[in-house]
């Protein structure tokens, strides 16, 4: 990939060819097929083969991609791949990296649910189920604490009515799922709540730079 | 089956949601108030979604696998593959926003109540599933392993299969 005369051109900044289509989506194929282990592990695979392996990307555009993610709607490491494959191809860029990515995940998770569908009814895979289960419960009730940490501990520091108001705001969320609210609106509630309290509140403005791309 | 209805209900919760779990709460209470979904079709989906290839978000194709058949796999990937689209249009919305002073709020409002719904959403699913000292004793030790860092999720999935194959089956 990495031509001697250009190496030797630009020694400061290595200047690297950036991807064709073809290349971008065999990489994204390549990603989508053996990114086992779930999330993380997917985006080291990505930082591996834009960031660390052919410098197509420096750490930090890597990180400020990240961060926007973040905010997108729907699966981050999706959107990810739709601003790396602009940046490098900009629309075709997004369909080859988008489809390079899902179409072979989606291929080996279907025909790995078909696989489950016949076994399903086997005792052993009911009682592992019944164990599993439990499992995801704990998982994403600490994957929940992890994401409000962020913004309960910056209630915390506007005092305690803050931090109530935050914890009223959660229980507020509950109740109404509990009593058949759409989810959307529970988390409006939440949203809108905390929105009016920001923007209301007299103390100095805050950083929003502050809780971003975690 | 109705598969507009079915593809909605698949883009509606990949919409107003982010990251892989986050459709979670809409799907769990959408499909299953439709008849389209039993409980216990959701930890099998998140369990292919945590094994297979890619996104753990692809755990809704393997709900839409499990409910509509291919046809609901294949309505389910288009409804995640588009909405992350609109990260394009976030980027520049978020530049423009974030000067406002209400806009944190708004978005640390999103997570309490994301948080709110889904214990309870999680709690159901959990008593559905079945109350009893070893389903209990799964989740407080998940819910500290994960806490840690330490642990790679397969292997509490893993350790948790055995458990279950061992002491939980008929």
């Amino acid at each position: 990939m990495i031509s001697s005369d250009s190496v030797a051109a630009v020694a400061t900044q290595p200047a690297h060819p950036p991807p064709t289509l073809l290349s971008l989506f065999v990489i994204w194929l390549k990603i989508g097929a053996t990114s086992f282990g779930g999330g993380v592990a997917t985006q080291l695979l990505i930082y591996r083969n834009f960031v660390s392996q052919r410098n197509w990307m420096t750490p930090e555009t890597f990180a400020q991609d990240w961060a926007i993610v973040q905010f997108a709607p729907g699966i981050n490491l999706i959107a990810l791949a739709v601003t790396i494959g602009r940046r490098f191809g900009g629309v075709a860029g997004v369909i080859v990296s988008v489809l390079g990515m899902l179409a072979p995940a989606i291929a080996i998770t279907i025909a790995m649910t078909a696989l489950y569908v016949r076994v399903r009814d086997q005792p052993a895979v009911t009682g592992a189920l019944r164990g599993i289960t439990p499992a995801l419960v704990g998982l994403s009730l600490a994957f929940m604490w992890r994401l409000l940490k962020g913004p309960m501990s910056a209630l915390k520091q506007q005092g305690r009515p803050a931090f109530a108001f935050g914890v009223a705001l959660i229980a507020i969320a509950a109740a109404m799922t509990v009593l058949g609210a759409p989810v959307l609106l529970a988390y409006l509630a939440g949203a809108v709540g905390l929105g009016l309290w920001y923007g209301l509140r007299r103390s100095p403005p805050f950083t929003p730079a502050q809780n971003e791309g975690h | 089956m109705d598969w507009l209805t079915f593809f909605l209900i698949f883009l509606k919760a990949s919409l107003l949601s982010t990251g892989g779990r986050g459709p979670f709460p809409y799907l769990y209470t959408d499909m299953i108030a439709h008849g389209w979904a039993t409980p216990a079709e959701f930890p099998a989906a998140l369990t292919v979604g945590e094994i297979s290839p890619g996104p753990n978000g692809l755990w809704v194709v393997s709900l839409g696998y499990l409910t509509g058949g291919l046809m609901g796999a294949l309505l389910a990937s288009v409804a995640i593959a588009l909405p992350p689209l609109l990260v394009l249009v976030v980027a520049q919305v978020h530049d423009r926003l974030k000067s406002y002073k209400a806009t944190k709020g708004v978005l640390d409002g999103l997570v309490l109540g994301i948080a709110g719904t889904s214990i309870i959403v999680l709690g159901n699913l959990f008593v559905v599933n079945g109350v009893n000292a070893v389903t209990i004793v799964i989740a407080v030790v998940c819910t500290a392993l994960m806490l840690t860092g330490r642990v790679p999720t397969w292997i509490m999935i893993a350790g948790a299969a055995i458990v279950g194959m061992l002491l939980l089956q008929g």
